[in-house]
């Protein structure tokens, strides 16, 4: 069966020596879908952009990138992807179309068609302003537009942003918004953030990622999501997490403390997760539906945070 | 691709005001220095004409010129290389390398070409100097062409060491000052084939920069000092291949 998934994270790991950066990391994207990447700082998201950009080796797992595997074929599959990190790459003392036109060079376009690229992507990031100016002269929220500039300018099949809203005023969120939403249906775009607002606002699909695990990978704009829903659950008694995710229907289990859970189900049904639980001898206090399950894991994982900081 | 990196570290050391300064301070020492020792020769001309043996002064230039000129090498490389990969990563800029379809080696032969062309333009502007004399005397111009060699082969071993060092961490300071003292202590290693020095360290001498500049600079074209710098500036390029695709595995390619 052909693959149409433009992005195949599996079972990704990272260890920096005994320290566990990412944990078993799936997912899967496809051309058109728009994925925020949420988490608190330090949850992972920039380790896994970084990996899925090509510049760090996962420690186990693969990753493919429009049908190439990133590792055993590195260059064919940095070719279908463009980077945009947190800080612009950019060179200061250039201006704007100097720039693009050496991150294009770069990216493998022709000499012959890099001007008609580089006008392009000017056009459609709305550089043409600027784009005679030193790039150090630039505002944050142009330097910025650069940064997607760059990773844009050779029309790669995944797009992958490190926080791109960061550190921008309200205007400039909203015309980064703007070319966020006008990105092409030919790519998927995987855009790393930690506001649930700016996500929920430009993209169609949201995973959380905390501790280096996926906790959470909803649909968003469908209220009534039933495909996966998340169950919130105070237990009598300690347990650990592969006793959470081996319980049948679980696809994600989250701890917030070692008693109180956050499990993303296939089915969302607390019948079916009682019956395991009796059947696993794991005795709880109590069980419920969380709606809006994308909002209340990440303000508990926020409040988890701010706690943590206050002790 | 190489030829892309190399033009683009081109372009930047010209477009940063402290390559311009680093130039030309070092044209004002050379050039200061070329006047003095030309002086020098003049005042000491008459006497070395008593000794059919002696050199003109092409060979006098090279052994008394050239050879300080390249000590200042020493130090104004690493300065100027510091940049090549630390100050990239530093910046956060390396990943616009890392993440696109350039292999480490396309980037590490790319920003060795680039930092060594500039130098080695600064350096030919040099020779220059000495060949305009040709102006008014006779040069011996294999002599002068292997002080260039020397010189030129010279600049790009302490280019490829400074770049492997700049690709061991991400604080271009740190990136001087090691290949800095590294080079230092090649250079210094001549002193052990002095009587002075023990006779079991004297075969150290051999590893030195300055033993086999030294032969360069005396109108020898000796094959071991050649296949010295071939060799030493293909190892340290291959060090830092290596240490750009380390990168990748240890998860330091930028700054977190």
């Amino acid at each position: 069966m052909p693959d149409d998934n433009l992005l195949s994270v599996d079972s990704v790991s990272v260890s920096h020596g005994n320290t566990l950066v990412l944990d078993q990391i799936s997912l899967h994207a496809k051309a058109g879908e728009t994925i925020g990447l949420l988490g608190l700082n330090g949850a992972g998201k920039s380790t896994l952009l970084r990996i899925l950009a090509g510049l760090n080796t996962p420690t186990a797992g693969t990753v493919t990138v429009a049908g190439t595997e990133l590792t055993s074929a590195s260059l064919r599959a940095r070719c279908q992807l463009g980077y945009a990190p947190d800080k612009p790459p950019v060179y200061p003392d250039y201006t704007v179309e100097q720039f693009l036109k050496f991150a294009g060079r770069l990216r493998r376009i022709h000499r012959r068609h890099i001007d008609k690229a580089t006008s392009s992507v000017i056009e459609r990031c709305s550089l043409g302003d600027v784009r005679k100016r030193i790039i150090g002269n630039l505002s944050h929220g142009y330097q910025q537009r650069v940064n997607l500039a760059q990773a844009l300018i050779h029309e790669p099949a995944l797009l992958l942003l490190d926080e791109p809203l960061n550190g921008l005023d309200p205007a400039q969120i909203a015309s980064m918004r703007e070319i966020l939403a006008n990105m092409g249906t030919r790519q998927a775009t995987l855009y790393s953030s930690h506001q649930l607002t700016e996500v929920q606002a430009t993209c169609n699909r949201a995973i959380v990622i905390h501790k280096g695990a996926k906790l959470v990978d909803t649909e968003l704009g469908n209220s009534d999501n039933r495909e996966q829903t998340t169950i919130e659950i105070h237990l009598e008694d300690t347990v650990t997490t592969p006793q959470m995710q081996s319980l049948p229907g679980v696809l994600a289990a989250a701890s917030v403390t070692p008693d109180h859970w956050m499990l993303t189900t296939r089915t969302g049904s607390t019948t079916l997760l009682r019956e395991a639980l009796k059947a696993h001898h794991i005795r709880w206090h109590e069980i419920s539906l969380v709606r809006n399950h994308l909002e209340r894991v990440f303000n508990l994982l926020a409040g988890q945070a701010t706690a943590g900081a206050a002790r | 691709m190489t030829g892309l990196i190399a033009g683009n570290e081109m372009r930047v050391l010209c477009r940063a005001p402290f390559a311009w300064i680093a130039a030309g301070m070092l044209q004002l020492v050379f050039g200061w220095m070329f006047l003095s020792t030309l002086e020098q020769y003049l005042v000491i001309q008459p006497t070395l004409a008593q000794y059919p043996q002696a050199g003109g002064v092409t060979a006098y230039l090279a052994t008394n010129w050239l050879t300080p000129v390249s000590s200042v090498f020493l130090l104004a490389t690493p300065l100027l290389c510091m940049n090549l990969v630390a100050a990239e990563r530093q910046s956060g800029r390396f990943a616009l390398l890392a993440s696109a379809p350039v292999s480490s080696w396309q980037i590490a032969t790319g920003k060795f070409i680039g930092a060594a062309l500039f130098q080695l333009i600064v350096l030919t502007i040099n020779i220059a100097l000495v060949a305009s004399l040709q102006l008014a005397t006779t040069l011996d111009m294999p002599t002068l062409l292997l002080a260039w060699l020397g010189m030129a082969l010279f600049i790009c071993t302490a280019t490829a060491i400074s770049l492997f060092f700049s690709c061991l961490t991400s604080r271009p300071a740190l990136a001087a000052l090691s290949s800095f003292v590294f080079m230092l202590m090649l250079w210094l290693l001549s002193t052990t084939s002095s009587p002075a020095a023990q006779s079991g360290m004297a075969h150290l001498a051999q590893l030195s920069l300055a033993t086999h500049l030294q032969h360069f600079m005396q109108g020898q074209l000796q094959s071991d000092s050649l296949g010295y710098f071939v060799l030493c500036t293909a190892a340290f390029i291959i060090l830092s291949i290596r240490q750009l695709d380390a990168m990748r595995y240890t998860g330091v390619q930028g700054v977190d």
